[in-house]
């Protein structure tokens, strides 16, 4: 027979257990239910030369090329001004996306707000030389079926040694970024000249 | 030595100083993510409804995301200011549970007659030990539970680059653990931040066998980090990779490329080499009726 103080302390470790079991289901099953119920977005990929809808327009990736930054500017000297002359020599690249746009709906609308996404980085196309590559063309403004070029400035500041291999070797696979939620679309950029 | 460890390590659990350290971590943990939960996580909910019913001209349209565990947990939350308070206060939240416990034995006379029962060896040993867990403890149990309030809100999912709410880089140390397992990096840190809880708790512990003033003894770590933050750091701001202090935050404060997990546990090992050899120096051959 248990005496009384022994009983006592053994009914109170046994209350303790059971709350503490009832407070572990309690956190597992509302755990649960939070990742179950996230709203994560339904990812859309599309190879290069697929197309893609968003905001009543169709996108495609006609080409990719990839310059070394300062090779970009002596190749283009219409550019010239735009050169950030403090970059560290061959620390840039330039990835230079041409994309088609076709309007499909009546109140499409374009956005040159297009970023792109590659090994957990992200940035958006370099605003000035944007607009000097594409004078004609600004938000809500072009023609359907016109040809954008959107340059995108690839620092190596912000990738690992064998990520920047991976951008030297022109084998990176960059994303096209089109809308995140409900529906993430990402025109994919693998076919690099 | 394990009675003498086990015996150490209860007096820790049920000293003061500890309940006092980790209720205040926890309070402050609960504080941020209630902070958290009204002036973030509510207007995302809301922002999520105007998306979805966004037209095409609108700049929201399709540019939803959702939150995810990281960006509600104080280790990596940077929009309240608890995320720099907790972590200011992080060397006087380890170093308040058992640090000054050699300090206040000795006084009491407790310290000689356990030396004189089991050895002097077993008995730093396991105080250095047990001073080192509660340090841990004290830290870690808050940036846990905080964890575990997140989990109840917030799915385990990665944060969207896109999104611009990340604090790390994909190529800064455990980037690539931050954007693929969210957990394991909190997880991570916890076990980092452990380890620098026990390394301040026992700065204190070894400090003061020189000092005489407990509350000094208590406040050095926080100098100790005061000193390599603002002082160190200014004078050689291209050493920050060097500089252990800059490692305790998850939401990294060093963004250098040199900065990896092999610097980190070289740093770990060379600060807890030095506390261990000024410890052993201290207490070195210390008679057991012998100290003040």
């Amino acid at each position: 027979m248990l005496s009384e103080r022994r009983w006592r302390v053994k009914k109170r470790r046994i209350y303790y257990g059971v709350a503490l079991l009832a407070i572990i289901a309690f956190l597992t099953g509302r755990i649960y239910t939070v990742n179950q119920n996230s709203r994560i977005p339904i990812v859309n990929k599309v190879e290069q030369g697929g197309t893609v809808s968003y905001r009543g327009l169709e996108y495609r990736v006609k080409s990719a090329v990839l310059w070394d930054y300062e090779k970009f500017f002596e190749h283009h000297e219409d550019f010239k001004k735009y050169e950030l002359t403090e970059l560290i020599v061959g620390e840039v690249r330039i990835l230079v996306v041409e994309l088609q746009v076709t309007v499909k709906e009546k109140n499409a609308y374009l956005s040159l707000d297009i970023p792109i996404q590659y090994a957990h980085t992200c940035n958006w196309a370099d605003p000035f030389l944007a607009k000097a590559m594409n004078p004609d063309v600004g938000d809500g403004i072009f023609q359907s079926g016109e040809s954008i070029m959107m340059p995108y400035m690839i620092y190596r500041l912000n990738l690992t040694k064998e990520q920047w291999s991976q951008v030297e070797k022109k084998t990176m696979e960059y994303g096209l970024i089109l809308g995140v939620y409900p529906k993430e679309n990402i025109l994919l950029v693998n076919e690099i000249k | 030595m394990w009675t003498v460890l086990r015996i150490e390590i209860k007096k820790m659990l049920n000293s003061k100083g500890f309940l006092v350290a980790t209720s205040a971590g926890i309070v402050v943990a609960i504080i941020q993510f209630y902070w958290f939960y009204k002036y973030t996580y509510l207007p995302n909910q809301y922002l999520h409804d105007w998306v979805l019913n966004a037209d095409y001209r609108d700049p929201k349209y399709a540019n939803w995301f959702e939150k995810g565990i990281l960006e509600g947990w104080i280790g990596c939350e940077s929009y309240s200011p608890y995320n720099q308070m907790f972590f200011l206060a992080f060397p006087l939240l380890a170093a308040v549970p058992f640090g000054v416990s050699l300090c206040n034995e000795w006084r009491s006379g407790y310290a000689s007659q356990v030396i004189i029962r089991c050895g002097r060896k077993r008995y730093f040993a396991s105080k250095f030990i047990a001073v080192f867990t509660g340090g841990g403890m004290a830290v870690a149990i808050p940036l846990l539970a905080n964890l575990l309030i997140a989990a109840c809100f917030l799915p385990a999912i990665p944060i969207d680059p896109l999104s611009l709410q990340a604090g790390i880089r994909g190529n800064d140390m455990f980037g690539a653990l931050y954007y693929e397992n969210p957990v394991g990096y909190a997880l991570c840190y916890v076990g980092i931040d452990f380890i620098f809880g026990g390394l301040f708790g026992c700065m204190t512990l070894v400090v003061s066998r020189w000092m005489n003033n407990r509350f000094t003894a208590v406040c050095f770590p926080l100098m100790f980090q005061c000193m390599l933050i603002y002082g160190v750091d200014k004078l050689l701001p291209n050493c920050r990779q060097y500089n252990p202090v800059f490692y305790i935050n998850p939401d990294h404060m060093v963004f250098s490329l040199e900065c990896n997990a092999g610097l980190l546990f070289a740093l770990i090992g060379g600060l807890l080499i030095v506390l261990i050899g000024l410890y052993m120096m201290g207490n070195y051959k210390i008679e057991a009726m012998g100290r003040r």
